[in-house]
């Protein structure tokens, strides 16, 4: 059960993001759904294979983006990695875990864009990039964390409820 | 008996009389604030009982009133949103409608392409990258390097394909280049993309002379484009004295942020002149 709503939450953020937020930009930054959403699977999922889902989504991610495909598939598989240790570390605030990791995301994601960028010799401008494009881009997932953490945590609670719950 | 007569007769007359000045001051006007003074009171009592009478009445029938209205107000809010909607469907009609007969007009004017028309379905999920999604694909023969464009102008090339769909590198694109023709300058120059989606004029020859506003023509060499696509105009021109070219700024004609529907102009094959390269 958890595998199919997780499957079916990515793919529904898929679409919204390729529908909808990549085309509400702020200034040169756009939200990622995609990373909010395998960080808040990543904090909230207890299934043993979950992994596998996000290695799908991430690859489906880099066959349709014009970024790398093994560099989508390397910043989101991080960032469940991430997930994963803080969720054992910290596990009695998850928001605030959901911040750190949307924030570290973003940043490293960035900037594993951006120094694929330098290595293809693409000319940027690094201030460009930074203030124009990351800066935006974190405040868009910073402020799009809050209501993705609560609704996936929704689900997560639907999908895999604890003995507790029951 | 008969002074008893005359007495009435008298009397009649005197009230007669009496009756006949009061008339006659009435009619003159001259009893007007008499009357005044004596129906005053009465009027405002009227008005007084009247007013509570009627508050007094609207109080029972106000709430069926109300009900009646509440009834009016939203069957009337229904058949107002029912319209509305059939105007903003008949505006999204119309809008369609004029995309697909902005297309089918360039389509007449350039009849040496063969086109394939699509819809933009997507837009690139990083920020670095300028590239839209297009719902066509090889099975409507479409194939890398095929050029898009619109009605305005040129929109970028094919990157790559799938079956029923392709991802469109757009000339904003950091990676992009088109070799270009200034029409009035008529000299050879390229256009580059930026990170920021801005497009740029390169490589201008320094003895050119550029006028702001001057179109730019794809000229056709390196094979990436065919010749004479809109691509813009030139918005503003940079000349520093020690470069060999100057460089300027592009106003391009297609309004990337709002691209709904492009043409993919299927008989053009990209030609890669790389092993021509030294």
């Amino acid at each position: 059960m958890a595998y199919f709503v997780s499957a079916l939450s990515f793919v529904l953020a898929l679409m919204l993001q390729y529908g909808i937020v990549s085309q509400t930009p702020l200034l040169g930054g756009l939200a990622d759904l995609i990373l909010l959403v395998t960080a808040a699977w990543g904090l909230h999922q207890r299934t043993p294979y979950f992994w596998v889902i996000i290695l799908v989504m991430s690859a489906m991610v880099g066959a349709i983006s014009a970024e790398p495909m093994l560099l989508t598939i390397f910043a989101y598989m991080l960032v469940y990695i991430a997930a994963n240790w803080l969720r054992e570390k910290i596990l009695q605030s998850p928001l605030l875990a959901m911040f750190f990791l949307v924030f570290m995301g973003t940043l490293f994601q960035h900037l594993v864009y951006m120094v694929s960028l330098f290595i293809s010799r693409t000319a940027f401008n690094w201030r460009e990039a930074v203030f124009n494009i990351l800066l935006p881009s974190l405040i868009l997932n910073m402020l799009l964390a809050i209501p993705v953490h609560a609704l996936i945590q929704e689900l997560a609670r639907t999908a895999q409820p604890k003995a507790t719950d029951l | 008996m008969k002074l008893k007569f005359s007495i009435k007769a008298l009397r009649n007359i005197i009230i007669a009389l009496v009756v006949a000045g009061l008339l006659f001051l009435s009619v003159a006007g001259y009893l007007t604030p008499f009357f005044n003074f004596s129906t005053n009171p009465i009027i405002r009592t009227q008005s007084w009982l009247t007013e509570r009478y009627t508050a007094f009445r609207d109080f029972f029938d106000s709430p069926r009133d109300m009900a009646t209205l509440r009834e009016q107000n939203a069957l009337l809010q229904s058949q107002l949103a029912q319209a509305q909607g059939k105007i903003i469907e008949q505006q999204e009609q119309l809008s369609q409608i004029q995309i697909v007969t902005g297309l089918l007009e360039f389509a007449r004017a350039n009849p040496e392409h063969s086109y394939v028309p699509a819809n933009v379905i997507g837009r690139e999920i990083s920020p670095y990258q300028q590239y839209i999604i297009i719902d066509v694909g090889s099975s409507q023969g479409i194939s890398h390097g095929m050029p898009v464009v619109t009605d305005k102008g040129l929109v970028g090339r094919i990157d790559s394909v799938i079956s029923n769909a392709s991802r469109v590198q757009l000339i904003t694109d950091a990676n992009s280049v088109v070799n270009v023709r200034l029409q009035i300058a008529n000299v050879e120059a390229q256009v580059l993309g930026s990170l920021m989606g801005e497009t740029s004029l390169e490589l201008v020859p320094q003895g050119a002379d550029v006028q702001i506003g001057d179109a730019i023509l794809t000229s056709g060499l390196g094979g990436n484009y065919p010749p004479n696509i809109f691509v813009g105009q030139v918005l503003a021109m940079h000349s520093k004295q020690n470069t060999l070219f100057q460089s300027g700024s592009v106003q391009p004609v297609v309004d990337f942020a709002h691209v709904s529907a492009v043409m993919v102009i299927t008989n053009f094959n990209q030609v890669d002149i790389e092993p021509l390269v030294p």
